[in-house]
């Protein structure tokens, strides 16, 4: 990647990504099961701490500039340290990249292709990942930055052609199961800015280090921006979502579009869409996967690895038995191992070389 | 390297074919031949065992559609229905799919009907596995039926339109303005069931036997006695009321428009209120309303206190030789007769569905939310049980701003 750097544009795009990806499963849902009506001021708060925290990010990295989480590991704890951190991060992308494929292929098994094995439809994102990686990873890059705004203004599309069917009195009562709930345990909700991780990555992909802090600020307030619309899609048009669970929540708000006769069952063109921005997804998850190993193993070429790292992610979102197990995965210990590692892990890491780095400025 | 390059197409031919082969049994189940598209389905309770169920379906030649077959044109459309009894929908697909040889598909099903007699035991199961079906879309109409659901459907024979489906999409609409019947889909049906602020409705039909014609009131018109003399017998008038999942009761065409005005779901309508100036005639009124209802509910004592607001505007349809609508004292005293006939009227059918009903399908529940700051304190207030105790205080401005083309004579 070290040939093919990001701009500011592109980087951002690289952290939306993420989000989007998964608030197109169980997020909005599990977030409004959490949360109930109160979600999106939960949202609102924790968009706040989101953006605090990647501030607090670019602070600390900034004293590693032009170096990731990996180097700045290497420093703190030698190559042991590197190798294991290196090893927990493309277990964590290959775990949330199985899951979220294994969920998308099932839901999609449902809606279209009922009679298809959910082994082809896996390999159908598998191929098309391969292909795209082998070719160029800046071509994923880029990619993914002419689809974000497709998928921004899609987005954007539901919330407006559904505005008849809103019931903004679905945000009463306003504090959902309390304020303790909303505002002390709904502090674990960060776990949906999940974005925040590759900000420990982008620093020396960036063609312009310096905009580190452009690239992260503005980064996660757009996620913000397009997490509360979708979750305000689904809060307002469906409240039972707190006890029914659906698969697909803003596929079944497509449903409900409808302009007289003429348009009705768009919601074919938003899983088109989705399609693509979920290809988008894995193909980031199998870069930065490759990039980890390369940087572990002083690989010189890493395309010849692509393939292992997309047969890997193919074979983990098939061990789950069935959709009950990848769902109970993705909602229930997704946002854990999410908090667990972005946040605590990581961060420590961060303050640990940080005073490391005084210290040895100290020392002189 | 021409070897390397063989293996490699090779191999992408192979993944090509594979996956070719992988998404075609999907694609062989949805192929046009192989499908049978059901435009209505009627459920009833079985006839022999009352724990069974009897699902018709009603289909369409594929032919109806062809130019050259007249285009199904309504003189000669006779409804194709099949019937089934089984123990649940899908089963009784399922025997349906063995016995036209085909599989039945219902991403084209308008109408979804239920008997009087079975929405009386409750339809929530048959409302999930409805839901749950991926081709069954949220905006199919649901209807339930003083007859059985299969005589409706025999007697719903489109009266002017070509196309039976163009007439099942649009009928609920008319309800748009007329205000008599409501488009009730199964997607709010089911949107109701599942939340604690609302209660379900759906549309209700039977068929007409008022074979003399004669006067029926206003106020008694529901779907068993319209007063029209028409090829077609099944008639779509006012709504069907349930509590939980069990219909408890139903609403005539006054009932329904009072509905559609506190719901907004009716854009204009035409109400008949006794002429001031002569207490044996009516004065046909047109309104629409300048804002959407304003519900606003308050909590004294536990209790709940429902203020309904309404502006409306209209202008006066009826003329005859002594007309005088371009008298402001007229149109005032016009004004003052609607507000307190639609005052009486609206808070009739709010008393009517609270009190004896004790459902709340205009949804005050919603708006009641506000009154708490948590979801505990909303659960422990039990609102749907505790909205048969609600008052009403109902206020409605109508402003009657002058008569039609003619204004005075």
């Amino acid at each position: 990647m070290s040939n093919s750097k990001f701009n500011t544009k592109e980087a951002i795009s690289l952290v939306l990504v993420i989000t989007i990806a998964h608030s197109l499963l169980s997020l909005p849902k599990k977030l409004l099961e959490n949360q109930k009506s109160a979600v999106i001021l939960n949202i609102a708060y924790v968009s706040i701490l989101a953006v605090a925290f990647a501030y607090l990010v670019y602070k600390l990295m900034k004293s590693f500039a032009g170096q990731d989480i990996i180097d700045i590991s290497e420093f703190l704890g030698g190559k042991f340290l590197r190798n294991l951190l290196g090893l927990v991060f493309i277990a964590y992308l290959t775990f949330t990249g199985s899951i979220l494929l294994r969920n998308f292929c099932e839901s999609i098994k449902i809606v279209y292709f009922p009679n298809t094995k959910v082994t082809f439809i896996i390999a159908m994102f598998i191929v098309a990942v391969v292909i795209v990686c082998s070719l160029d990873f800046k071509s994923s890059v880029k990619t993914t930055y002419l689809i974000i705004p497709i998928v921004s203004l899609s987005m954007i599309f539901l919330f407006i052609s559904n505005l008849k069917n809103f019931s903004t009195d679905r945000m009463f009562p306003i504090l959902g199961d309390g304020i303790t709930n909303t505002f002390i345990t709904g502090l674990g909700n960060l776990y949906s800015f999940g974005g925040l991780l590759l900000l420990y990555f982008l620093p020396p992909n960036l063609k312009d280090p310096g905009k580190f802090k452009k690239v992260a600020i503005t980064s996660i307030i757009l996620s913000a921006i397009y997490l509360l619309i979708t979750i305000s899609i689904v809060l307002f048009m469906f409240a039972y979502f707190v006890k029914i669970d659906e698969i697909l929540p803003l596929f079944s708000a497509a449903r409900y579009i409808e302009f007289g006769s003429f348009f009705q069952r768009l919601e074919s063109v938003f899983l088109l869409i989705w399609f693509m921005i979920f290809a988008c997804y894995l193909s980031i998850v199998i870069i930065f996967s490759v990039e980890i190993f390369k940087k572990m193993t002083n690989l010189k070429d890493s395309k010849p690895i692509v393939p292992f790292f997309a047969l890997l992610l193919f074979g983990t979102s098939l061990i789950p038995k069935n959709y009950a197990v990848t769902s109970f995965l993705e909602a229930d210990i997704y946002p854990f191992v999410n908090i667990g590692i972005i946040f605590i892990l990581s961060g420590s890491l961060l303050i640990l070389a940080n005073i490391k780095l005084r210290k040895m400025k100290a020392g002189g | 390297m021409h070897y390397k390059k063989f293996i490699k197409n090779l191999f992408i031919a192979l993944l090509l074919v594979s996956l070719a082969l992988g998404f075609s049994k999907s694609y062989t189940s949805y192929s046009i031949d192989n499908l049978d598209f059901v435009l209505a389905m009627g459920i009833d309770v079985s006839e022999s065992d009352e724990s069974k169920l009897k699902v018709s379906f009603e289909f369409t030649r594929s032919s109806n559609y062809s130019p050259d077959s007249g285009g199904g044109s309504s003189d000669d459309y006779k409804p194709i229905i099949s019937s089934v009894e089984a123990s649940s929908i899908d089963s009784a697909i399922n025997l349906m799919n063995a016995h036209m040889g085909k599989e039945l598909k219902f991403s084209h099903c308008k109408l979804i009907v239920f008997s009087e007699k079975l929405a009386e035991k409750g339809i929530s199961e048959h409302v999930y596995t409805l839901i749950n079906n991926v081709q069954i879309r949220p905006s199919t109409n649901i209807i339930v039926s003083k007859c059985e659901s299969e005589y409706y459907l025999q007697n719903l024979n489109p009266t002017i339109e070509d196309y039976i489906t163009v007439y099942y999409e649009v009928f609920p609409n008319s309800g748009k303005y007329t205000g008599y019947t409501t488009n009730a889909t199964i997607g709010d049906f089911f949107y109701s069931m599942s939340t604690n602020t609302c209660e379900s409705f759906a549309l209700l039909s039977g068929i007409s036997d008022n074979d003399d014609n004669s006067y029926e009131d206003i106020n008694n018109i529901n779907a068993n006695n319209i007063p029209v003399q028409s090829k077609r017998t099944a008639e779509n008038i006012g709504i069907a009321v349930f509590k939980n999942d069990k219909l408890a009761g139903e609403l005539n065409a006054i009932e329904a428009l009072c509905f559609s005005i506190l719901t907004s779901k009716v854009n204009n309508f035409l109400i008949s209120v006794p002429n001031p100036d002569n207490s044996n005639s009516y004065l046909d009124i047109y309104l629409h309303d300048d804002m959407s209802s304003k519900i606003k509910v308050d909590i004294v004592n536990e209790t709940p206190y429902v203020h309904v607001n309404l502006k409306l505007t209209g202008d006066i349809s009826t003329a005859d030789y002594n007309s005088k609508y371009s008298n402001d004292t007229t149109l005032k005293e016009i004004s003052e007769y609607t507000s307190s006939y639609l005052e009486s009227t609206i808070s009739d059918f709010l008393y009517k569905t609270s009190k004896e009903y004790h459902t709340d399908i205009i949804c005050v529940g919603k708006r009641a939310l506000r009154e708490f700051s948590t979801w505990s304190e909303y659960e422990k207030y039990n609102w749907k049980d505790r909205y048969r105790d609600s008052f009403f205080d109902v206020n409605v401005e109508a402003n009657i701003k002058s008569g039609s083309l003619i204004t005075e004579t």
